[in-house]
């Protein structure tokens, strides 16, 4: 089950100051709904944890992350998550690709994330993965501008509201 | 009209007498295999993998084992040190029971978990952990092959690809020659879909193993008891399981549909638990499981192609197939027929040039290739035939019908040798056509079709016109694990003249305790309600082959006309002595033998079967029983004309079917009540591939579908009003003409319902969908040739 | 931790102790050994388990035994009395062939029972849409209907319409 987004957002931020936030794995990791960092083992290699609920579904992953590219001159960052069910139902891999330019004062940032699943939660939430990926990177880009405006970042996925954007997506009100 | 030669007393051949086993069901009396409760007795659950490809790297089981009731937890390693982590699968390749190391498919079974309660057992499963290490799956058939996948079967030594067979059958010189000249020469690729027979009970079963008297019977959902107690023996006798230790019972039945033949490696588990724990063991299966782990069917690629001239004489066929096995090869098919009776493939039709190809492929995807109603990849290849003649029609222009008639083998033709080595034995394939076209309205349906095209609305009508082959098998090809295909009934009359008769079949709904002694009571006259019948215990019934591809009324009910007639040539000479005639002055009617010309001077067959116990000829061997084992000289040829009227509203693309008219041809009819009860069952089951059911894996090997609320079987609602009725063909080489009936629906019907579809939307130019078709691909399908582009 | 329930099963009153998770299904085949109501799925799907709550059909794998205390539970075993008269549901279905393997048939009677007590004539869209909750895989439907028909005409004292299967 594979699901792939892309979103391009503004932030009222220099670029300097938005590359060294997103390529910060301390920085990053909470801003992704659910997440947190265990274990730093160098300088582009950490471990973490992801909890998602699916409708029924609970999985906590746990995995390694990896920054395959942190390109200070381009501004181009390449990450790769590979995380598997602590209790052995299934596995989740994450690529996630940015880039970033000065735009109007502020930065602009081009994200893309493609995530694969598998196992239990591919197997009865596979309606539901885009919908869900959709929600957890729209709260993903939320979290990364309010860090960078100093305000507090929600840790968990907030469920209530990730049923409501499932709910407009089935009866066809897709923001 | 069907003639009775009995009396309704009695209840012989061709009287819809009510069922006898319906008693129990309707009062919540019958006996399943999950309703057995034994003292002591634990229960198993299973831990399934989660990926479709990966390595075991590791199974805590230490949570596992905290949990309150939970006694073990087995793991491929612990039966390794028993040689019991590998079976043999009927088709001679291997299968692990339990892995010790690598995962092959979603769902494959871990580990397994005892404990003192079902829900104990759950929880313990809950508390097992696996670490993984996925890799990249092979899912694709096609990509199989590439030089780049990765070699699935490493376990077998020198295996370099994912290759499992390749199989052949025809000319292939002379087919490739016809189709280079050919007029007309039509091709279509076609997908028979991977689905699963869904009986509504699940799998399971109790091994019940007694350390004291080293002794196991083995409680199980089973259509074939005796070939799995010789399989037990052979794969356990290294353990002291010899095969007179060991005791199948096949309980009462909750519909098999082929999926309850494979042996699956929950069963060897409970079997290997009991045996070390000396307790019995319960593995009931839930829905997810069965829908997900348990033997497919079919999954065939096939490319079909037809020759022939352009007014509509079909010249040849050729049939390229690519067979999806999943990740070993676990078919329940005869040994020496790797794609089953696939080259019945020919048709009803009279042509003599043809050729098939198979290659089977590994892929990371369950076992199986059972027969979901069906016997051995028929309705896979009367799909093919079936599909690719309504091509030939449309591209010709030429009422399939008519299309059909032109080419049909006539019944002055039969015995008629088939282009790919077998022998048809009876059939008028024009009569049920002729049939099916009055009952259905042909002519009608065609003229409102066209008004209809007129109007822009979309109706289409089609046609199956199939012949089976059943009743496997003659000894002299068939065979499974080198048991020969014959079977067997054993009749017992008792003093009284009431009557128990034992068979190696066993019946999963098909309703053998009233038709095999309707058999017993046209042949001997005794009533059928006096007969009871008795299926499914290895240690009374005589040893046979088991009940799947419409073989129980072909072999057993075969071997019981016969024994049922050993006693009767024993009562016509009792008769002779307590009348002091000469047999020859003996006239037989059923339930009597009278004197020639006085047919008062006569005994019933009770009063016989009363001097059999009390006052038999010296020298007689007294009592009445006989034993028969039947193998067959043939197979049998069941053969049907399936009409389908589908309406297809173009704006939501909803396709129903309007009617479906089926006239079979099985032969002499047992139970009317039951062949059109079976009909409609079958039927059934071929609108569900048609339009609904279909297992659906995603690029990483994840099943899409794994349980019922996404695996559609028809309801009521989408299963239309049957409309059905017969022909009659006797077969000539069976003792009471019959042919067998279960399955003929479920391979006929998907065509027939294809073709509707078809033809409705075969304007716009379409000429093939693959099954299932649904709203969205006739949407999609509609899309492309641009209908919706104003 | 156990929980007290009341529960009329078939007329009898039991007091059990349960345990809250245990499954109404479980409760009746494996505690009270009711084993004529069946389990075909897990996700409510299927209908095999179907049983009367307070007169009402349920899925029984689908209510918690706890949910049924001081309630009345009707099971296929209690539709009639033992080899008393059978109820016309199970006669229908016998004489018209409604069941070939029997292990769909209890749950289908017990919807179908409170189906004709809704409505005792039903047309055939309306049986066909009533049991459209319980899945048969062996009949084709063809003849449950049928036999639904058939009770019903019992229930209101008509003549029953004949059982010999129609040949087209």
């Amino acid at each position: 089950m594979n699901a792939t987004i892309s979103k391009t957002f503004q932030v009222a931020h220099p670029l300097e100051d938005v590359w060294a936030n997103i390529t910060n794995p301390e920085k990053i990791v909470v801003c992704v709904p659910g997440a947190s960092l265990t274990e730093m083992v160098d300088a582009d290699n950490f471990k973490g944890e992801v909890e998602l609920k699916f409708g029924p579904v609970k999985a906590k992953y746990g995995g390694t992350i990896s920054f395959l590219e942190r390109n200070a001159g381009t501004h181009t960052m390449k990450m790769k998550g590979a995380g598997t069910d602590v209790k052995g139902k299934g596995g989740a891999d994450m690529l996630l690709n940015a880039t970033m330019n000065e735009k109007d004062g502020g930065t602009e940032v081009n994200v893309s994330m493609d995530v694969t699943v598998q196992g239990m939660l591919a197997q009865f939430g596979s309606r539901l993965v885009t919908d869900a990926t959709t929600h957890v990177f729209d709260q993903f880009v939320s979290n990364f501008k309010n860090q960078l405006d100093g305000k507090e970042v929600s840790g968990s996925l907030s469920a209530g509201a990730m049923m409501g954007s499932m709910i407009k997506g089935i009866f066809g009100g897709k923001s | 009209m069907i003639q009775c030669k009995t009396s309704k007393a009695i209840g012989g051949m061709g009287h819809s007498l009510k069922r006898k086993e319906d008693a129990r069901f309707i009062q919540g009396k019958g006996h399943y295999v999950d309703d057995i409760k034994l003292p002591g007795m634990l229960y198993m659950d299973i831990v399934r993998s989660p990926y479709a490809y990966a390595k075991i790297k590791k199974i805590n089981i230490e949570e596992a084992l905290k949990v309150p009731g939970v006694v073990a937890v087995v793991t491929g390693r612990d039966l390794e040190k028993y040689n019991l982590h590998w079976m043999p699968t009927l088709m001679s390749d291997t299968q692990m029971v339990l892995p010790t190391d690598t995962v092959m498919y979603q769902s494959q079974e871990v580990a397994a978990v005892i404990a003192t309660t079902k829900y104990a057992a759950r929880d313990g499963r809950e508390a097992v952990t696996v670490e993984y290490e996925p890799m990249k799956p092979v899912i694709d058939p096609f990509k199989s092959l590439d030089p780049s996948a990765p070699v699935l079967r490493s376990d077998k030594e020198g295996k370099k690809d994912n290759h499992i067979w390749n199989w052949k059958v025809g000319d292939k010189a002379k087919t490739d020659a016809l189709f280079e000249k050919a007029d007309v020469v039509v091709k279509e690729q076609m997908h028979i879909p991977r689905i699963h027979v869904a009986s509504i009970e699940t799998c399971g079963c109790v091994a019940d193993y007694d350390k004291v008297n080293n002794h196991l019977t083995m409680y199980m959902t089973t259509q074939a008891p005796h070939a799995i107690r010789t399989v037990i023996a052979l794969v356990a006798g290294h353990v002291g399981l010899t095969e007179e230790k060991v005791r199948v019972i096949s309980p009462d039945i909750g519909g098999g549909f082929g999926g309850k033949v494979p042996v699956y490696p929950g069963y060897v588990i409970a079997i290997a638990v009991s045996f070390l724990v000396g307790k019995p063991v319960k593995w009931i299966e839930d829905r997810s499981e069965n829908l997900q782990a348990d033997s497919f069917a079919r999954d065939y690629h096939i490319t079909a192609e037809m020759a022939g001239t352009k007014d509509g004489k079909i010249l040849g066929t050729r049939f390229k197939i690519l067979a999806d096995h999943g990740y070993t090869d676990a078919s329940a098919n005869p040994s020496k027929f790797p794609t089953g009776m696939f080259s019945i493939a020919t048709g009803s039709y009279d042509y003599d040039t043809t050729y098939m190809e198979c290659d089977a492929v590994y892929t990371n995807k369950p076992p199986g290739g059972v027969a979901y109603r069906c016997s051995f990849r028929v309705t896979e290849a009367v799909h093919a035939i079936e599909r690719i003649t309504d091509r030939f029609a449309f591209e010709i222009g030429k009422d399939p019908a008519d299309l059909r008639m032109q080419n049909f083998i006539k019944k002055e033709d039969f015995p008629w040798h088939s282009p790919t080595g077998w022998i048809y034995d009876s059939g008028d394939y024009h009569a049920g056509l002729q049939k099916a076209m009055e009952a259905v309205g042909y002519e009608q349906l065609r003229r409102e079709q066209a008004e209809k095209r007129a109007k822009g609305e979309l109706m289409g009508i089609g046609i199956s016109t199939f012949t089976e082959i059943v009743g496997a098998g003659p000894s002299k090809d068939f065979d499974i694990l080198g048991i020969k295909m014959f079977d067997s009934a054993e009749i017992r009359v008792h003093p009284t003249g009431k009557a128990i008769a034992r068979f190696g079949t066993k019946s999963q709904g098909q309703g053998h305790e009233t038709t095999y002694a309707q058999i017993i009571a046209e042949e001997l006259g005794i009533p059928a309600e006096n007969i009871a019948i008795e299926e499914g215990d290895t240690d009374t019934a005589p040893y046979g082959l088991g009940t799947y591809a419409s073989r129980s009324t072909p072999t057993a009910g075969a071997a019981a006309a016969i024994a049922a007639r050993k006693l009767r040539d024993k009562a016509r000479k009792i008769a002779a002595y307590l009348l002091e005639v000469s047999e020859d002055d003996l006239e037989w009617e059923p339930g009597k033998f009278f004197v020639k010309g006085a047919p008062d001077k006569a005994k019933t067959i009770q009063e016989i079967v009363f001097a059999a116990y009390t006052n038999h000829p010296q020298g007689m061997e007294a009592g009445f029983e006989a034993t028969h084992y039947y193998d067959p000289p043939n197979l049998t040829f069941p053969s049907g004309a399936y009409i389908c009227v589908v309406d297809i509203d173009i704006e939501t693309c909803e396709i129903k079917v309007r009617r479906f008219v089926a006239i079979d041809d099985c032969g002499n009819i047992i139970n009317p009540m039951i062949v059109q009860g079976q009909v409609h069952g079958g039927l059934t089951q071929g609108i569900a591939p048609a339009m609904y059911e279909e297992l659906i894996y995603d690029e990483a090997g994840n099943i899409l579908n794994g349980t019922f609320m996404d695996y559609l079987v028809p309801t009521a609602v989408e299963s239309p009003n049957w409309e059905t009725g017969h022909t009659i063909t006797p077969s000539p080489h069976h003792p009471i003409g019959a042919k067998g009936v279960g399955e003929s629906p479920t391979v006929g019907a998907p065509p027939a319902i294809a073709n509707a579809i078809v033809d409705a939307l075969s304007p716009f130019g379409i000429t093939h969908l693959d099954i299932p078709i649904t709203p969205f691909k006739v949407f999609k399908a509609l899309k492309e040739k641009g209908v919706f582009d104003k | 931790m156990t929980k007290t329930i009341n529960v009329t099963v078939n007329g009898t009153i039991h007091s059990l102790e349960v345990e809250p998770r245990l499954l109404l299904v479980h409760m009746i085949r494996e505690v009270l050994s009711l084993t004529g109501t069946h389990i075909g799925c897990d996700t409510s799907s299927c209908g095999a388990c179907t049983i009367l709550l307070d007169g009402k059909s349920v899925k029984s794998c689908t209510v918690l035994a706890v949910q049924t205390d001081g309630k009345a539970v009707a099971t296929i075993e209690g539709l009639a009395a033992e080899g008393g008269p059978l109820h016309p549901l199970q006669e229908g279905f016998k004489e018209n062939h409604g069941l070939h393997c029997g292990f769909c048939t209890p749950g289908m009677i017990m919807r179908c029972k409170e189906l004709l007590e809704h409505n005792n004539n039903p047309t055939e869209d309306e049986i066909r849409w009533g049991i459209s909750g319980n899945l048969c895989r062996c009949t084709g439907y063809n003849n449950i209907v049928k036999a639904v028909k058939w009770a019903g005409a019992k229930m209101r004292g008509e003549e029953t319409p004949s059982t010999e299967p129609e040949f087209v």
